[in-house]
């Protein structure tokens, strides 16, 4: 099996204040596998999902330096075609969007997707993501991430990763704000879009979301947007033990 | 230019096509809750007023709707859009809604004044102005307040998204305040689309075109959606997004 996601000597800086963020980045995702990407704060791992995704707050520094999805190069693409590529990316603070209810959304964002198919299909499955996710119907008439709790607008990322199937889905700090109840849903949830084939890749501070997740293959650790140590599940346990200071020691 | 006059005295809701002059009184103890919707698309009628009379107990809901037709044509003239809400007997209640769509290179003057004239009045105006191409907005909200006017209630609530870096839109609220014990405010937005929002919307495969629509939506609901019915909402709806 290949590589879904492939960051080859990516170098990222911030348009606001032309700060370097990342610096000639390499890291390599097998088709298919759970990896983490871990880090202390600051350490340009939101940074890196942001540049995946194409925000445009950030620039990529390097003419060098590029984003593979199925080996073509998607660094010149729009958001929109990432995202319809299949990318899927969840945000640590989505933003809300008053007036928009999260039910009119989901069913645009659905069909914007998969054209083909019908009203009835759309409904059994938010229904049934619903259910996964332990929220009452009435969630869906809430306004877009508006007075939500932080664990809700988690949920609701997850909601909208359910529904959307993508190829690759790429959770930056899904597990904060997210009580040990709420924790093991959304876990759950998460193992339920691996097991249907997407790609996951956990972005987050603490061994905890790790320990719900089944078959994780690889942890990449990321220090001053560099790429610090390379290995699999073990490294969490002596990150765990040791924290990030021994990695540079 | 004639001026229509509109007494109303039962509970109603009615649509109007209507451009320039108009005088519409709620009377004295009628006890009527009265909705009235006001459709502004001739863009040839330079000025319309819209003067409005509430006596004792009334209540009144006006819905004012500006779409001009003028995407792709260049506007010569100004246009003026007044209105007057004239609150002059206690416990008048008036509320003014307006939703507008500019185009082209069109300048309008939206001038409201409230008059709070007896005590017990509220007054309240709520617009919100999308602006395309290179129109131009300036909107002057003035609340009256008058001497014995206690505790009368209004506020002048002005918001404008641009939709063009050639878009002007000003606004301009006064208060003018001679009772005590009395509640009024006023406040403006003037800017664009959120650009985090549109960020998140495109991450989730939406189209930018697609995405002013729902964004534009999202405002109208946010605004307008818990004072109107589904049916006045989609009107509104319809004739604002593009």
């Amino acid at each position: 099996m290949g590589y879904i996601l492939e960051i080859k000597n990516l170098s990222v800086e911030a348009n606001e204040n032309h700060l370097k963020i990342i610096h000639n980045l390499s890291i390599k995702f097998p088709e298919e596998s759970v990896s983490v990407i871990m880090g202390p704060n600051g350490s340009g791992k939101s940074s890196l999902c942001q540049t995946i995704i194409g925000n445009p707050e950030y620039s990529i520094t390097d003419d060098l330096g590029d984003i593979l999805f199925f080996n073509e190069s998607i660094k010149s693409l729009k958001v929109n075609e990432r995202a319809l590529k299949g990318i899927f990316v969840s945000f640590q603070n989505p933003v809300e969007v008053a007036g928009v209810s999260i039910a009119s959304f989901l069913r645009q964002s659905y069909f914007n997707k998969f054209k083909d198919k019908k009203f009835n299909d759309f409904k059994e499955e938010l229904l049934k993501s619903l259910e996964l996710l332990k929220l009452d119907n009435d969630f869906i008439t809430k306004s877009l991430n508006e007075n939500l709790s932080g664990g809700e607008k988690k949920k609701s990322e997850i909601l909208q990763l359910l529904l959307l199937k993508p190829k690759l889905a790429i959770l930056d700090e899904i597990d904060s704000g997210l009580d040990i109840d709420a924790l093991r849903i959304v876990s759950n949830a998460i193992n339920t879009v691996k097991n249907q084939g997407t790609t996951i890749i956990l972005v987050t501070h603490y061994k905890r979301l790790t320990e719900y997740i089944d078959d994780i293959q690889n942890v990449f650790v990321i220090m001053d947007g560099e790429l610090k140590k390379t290995g699999d599940k073990k490294l969490i346990e002596e990150l765990e033990k040791n924290g990030y200071k021994a990695i540079n020691s | 230019m004639g001026i229509k006059r509109l007494i109303l005295d039962r509970n109603n809701l009615k649509v109007f096509k209507f451009e320039e002059n108009i005088d519409i009184s709620l009377k004295d103890n009628s006890n009527c809750s009265s909705e009235l919707m006001f459709i502004l698309s001739n863009e040839n009628i330079k000025e319309t007023n819209i003067h409005i009379k509430l006596e004792h107990e009334t209540n009144l809901r006006l819905f004012v709707l500006v779409t001009y037709n003028t995407k792709g044509r260049s506007i010569k003239d100004k246009k003026n859009i007044n209105i007057t809400l004239n609150l002059l007997h206690e416990n008048a209640r008036g509320e003014v809604f307006l939703a507008g769509k500019y185009h082209s290179n069109s300048d309008t003057d939206i001038n409201i004044v409230i008059n709070n004239r007896k005590k017990n009045t509220k007054g309240y105006y709520r617009g919100i102005n999308f602006l395309y191409d290179s129109s131009h907005i300036f909107t002057k909200g003035l609340i009256n307040i008058f001497q014995f006017a206690n505790k009368s209630d209004s506020y002048f609530k002005d918001n404008n998204v641009l939709l063009s870096p050639k878009t002007i839109a000003k606004t301009s609220p006064i208060l003018e305040i001679k009772a005590d014990d009395v509640k009024a405010s006023h406040g403006a937005t003037i800017g664009m689309l959120d650009e985090s929002q549109i960020f998140y919307l495109e991450s989730r495969g939406f189209e930018r075109k697609d995405i002013n629509d729902i964004l534009i939506d999202g405002l109208l609901k946010k605004n307008f959606t818990e004072y109107m019915s589904d049916e006045l909402y989609n009107l509104f709806k319809d004739n604002i997004s593009n």
